[in-house]
């Protein structure tokens, strides 16, 4: 039946890229529990579009889309809190399985990547981390191809200078 | 810090959620995904002009709920318990009559029991939550097939669930016969005569209305099995202990089985008017007897025949706790005569679908097992009617008797009194 079938679908999505997307709302809100919120949310709305019985081609670049959002509008309500407020407040580690010293690490990666200017993040992150493609990073971000192309060029020039990386 | 890029990002690879919180969501989402299918082209054609991309004042309302259970589950249990009681009232309540689908069913299961599970406090308690719990997914299932309305996903959905309560409330069981043999025996006897009272109701249900639950049934069956095995071992561990550990044991059953006799009791009085005349006279002959074998059990106990005392309370407690899931199922009502009419369109046919008349079945003596003699519950008379069961109960009467026979333990005398007892049935069947 077309619903099930969807509805498999769906589940099916949601197991191959969970985590992706939990990953992401992790490494930009740099707090587990409202990465969770995020990842549900994502979710939620992704099944509203898919009721709609439009065809979906690319759940991923669709998910990123919807995660990416849902950032942003967290961001406009909590405009007050600071990089610097989240230091001080000792939030739990973020990755549960690393140990000690990759968990520094990691914090350290993840401070870096949000003190980059703003419009560095998301695209840094995407082709970073997970790799992807300029043309899908630009549909995410609702931005013409060229533009961020050059975004993700200096990007990761900055980043590569803040992190003291070789090569990047 | 290492300025290997690969190794950076394998470090950031490793945020991922924990198996526990990706099945979770995972389950919310299925939920959340199943309250609000897909649309149709009739509602698509109604919708398009109003709603634009996913934010519809319905769709707000539904990720509202979603938002605050999952809030609710997050805080500390202080505070979810107190937001709970301020805001949640009547809608908590209201939500307690919910099945799979709708719209308050995610309050049940993620509120309610996660609130009233947090206020269980050692392995006793949380082992009979856990039991609850596995019942109140038979409830649901039974509502569903009673309704005629049972998707396949709400049947896995039930099925799993049932599943995983089940196999904590044995584990924990388990655990609590490597201490407490009798209360071991206690929980899974208790567990076991539940679980087999609701495939009985299911089949009948079933066969009423057509609805196939074989998958269901055969889940709780296996599950029955399982309990059964532990039963006969928290039994026997029981029976090989010291006089004192026996004496203890005893007592502990004795009080079981006395609370289970009064609510039963009081259940049945509290029903009186909604009940069948015929199906209250059979309940109050069951109760009765169970009763009786009350006062012998006492006595057993007074003259220190532990054992016997023993196996007597537990068959008090099989018997009343069987008849109880019977009498909570509701759908023992009487039926007027307008609605008796086979499924034929009457004014009251709703009610006739949502609640089809099931007959209480006297518990069977499979579940009574003799002292060191092993007997794994088989099911024989799961999808019969009443009239076929008086006839299996006969069968069933007559080898009991044999073995009585044979049995010179004193156990035998409890077979006895369950032959008499099945005796009691079949007279006002």
């Amino acid at each position: 039946m077309a619903v099930q079938h969807t509805e498999k679908r769906f589940l099916e999505i949601y197991d191959r890229y969970a985590d992706a997307i939990f990953r992401f709302c992790v490494v930009r809100v740099t707090d587990r529990e409202i990465a969770k919120d995020l990842t549900q949310d994502t979710f939620m709305r992704f099944w509203d579009t898919l009721r709609k019985g439009d065809e979906v081609t690319y759940p991923k670049t669709m998910l990123y889309t919807i995660a990416r959002n849902r950032i942003i509008d967290h961001y406009r309500k909590h405009k007050s809190e600071s990089l610097e407020l989240l230091s001080e407040r000792g939030y739990e580690p973020v990755s549960k399985i690393a140990d000690a010293a990759s968990q520094s690490e990691c914090q350290e990666v993840i401070e870096a990547i949000q003190r980059l200017p703003e419009q560095y993040r998301d695209v840094v992150y995407l082709r970073f981390a997970e790799g992807l493609p300029p043309r899908d990073i630009a549909t995410i971000c609702s931005e013409p191809v060229n533009r961020t192309s050059v975004r993700i060029t200096r990007g990761l020039k900055e980043l590569r200078n803040v992190l003291r990386i070789d090569t990047v | 810090m290492t300025n290997n890029k690969e190794h950076i990002k394998k470090v950031l690879k490793s945020i991922v959620l924990s198996e526990d919180e990706k099945t979770s969501m995972r389950a919310r989402l299925a939920e959340y995904a199943a309250l609000k299918p897909i649309r149709t082209e009739e509602t698509e054609r109604m919708s398009d002009d109003i709603r634009q991309h996913t934010q519809t004042p319905e769709s707000r309302l539904h990720m509202l709920i979603y938002k605050v259970i999952y809030k609710i589950k997050t805080m500390p249990i202080i505070a979810g318990l107190l937001i709970v009681v301020f805001a949640g009232g009547g809608t908590s309540l209201a939500a307690e009559q919910a099945v799979p689908g709708d719209a308050l069913y995610p309050i049940k299961t993620e509120v309610n029991e996660t609130v009233r599970g947090a206020l269980t406090f050692n392995t006793e308690a949380k082992a009979r939550w856990e039991a609850r719990l596995a019942e109140r997914r038979l409830e649901e299932g039974e509502k569903l097939t009673a309704r005629g309305e049972f998707s396949e996903e709400q049947k896995a959905r039930i099925e799993s669930n049932f599943k995983a309560h089940a196999e904590r409330t044995q584990e924990r069981i388990d655990r609590i016969a490597e201490t407490d043999p009798a209360l071991a025996a206690e929980l899974s006897s208790r567990f076991e005569v539940a679980l087999n009272a609701h495939e009985t109701i299911l089949a009948q249900i079933e066969a009423g209305d057509g609805v196939d639950v074989s998958s269901l049934k055969a889940h709780i069956h296996a599950h029955a099995g399982t309990v059964g095995t532990l039963r006969v071992q928290a039994v026997q561990h029981v029976s090989v202990g010291t006089d004192v550990d026996l004496e203890v044991a005893a007592e502990q059953m004795r009080a079981a089985a006395e609370k289970s006799l009064d609510e039963t009791e009081r259940l049945l009085a509290r029903l009186k008017g909604k009940l069948d005349a015929e199906q209250y006279a059979r309940a109050e002959a069951e109760l009765e007897s169970a009763a009786n074998l009350f006062i012998e059990a006492e006595a057993e106990l007074a003259a220190e025949d532990y054992r016997t005392a023993f196996a007597r309370f537990r068959t008090v407690l099989s018997m009343t706790h069987h008849l109880s899931v019977f009498l909570k199922s509701g759908y023992l009502g009487e039926v007027t005569a307008d609605e008796r009419v086979d499924g034929h369109a009457t004014s009251s046919e709703q009610e006739h679908r949502e609640r089809p008349m099931i007959h209480i079945t006297p518990l069977p003596s499979v579940f009574v097992d003799t002292d060191g003699q092993t007997t794994i519950p088989t099911k024989g008379s799961a999808n019969t009617t009443s009239d076929e069961s008086s006839s299996d109960e006969t069968e069933t009467s007559t080898s009991v008797e044999v073995e009585t026979e044979t049995e010179v333990e004193t156990d035998g005398s409890t077979l006895n009194v369950d032959t008499e007892t099945s005796g009691g049935i079949n007279v006002n069947l």
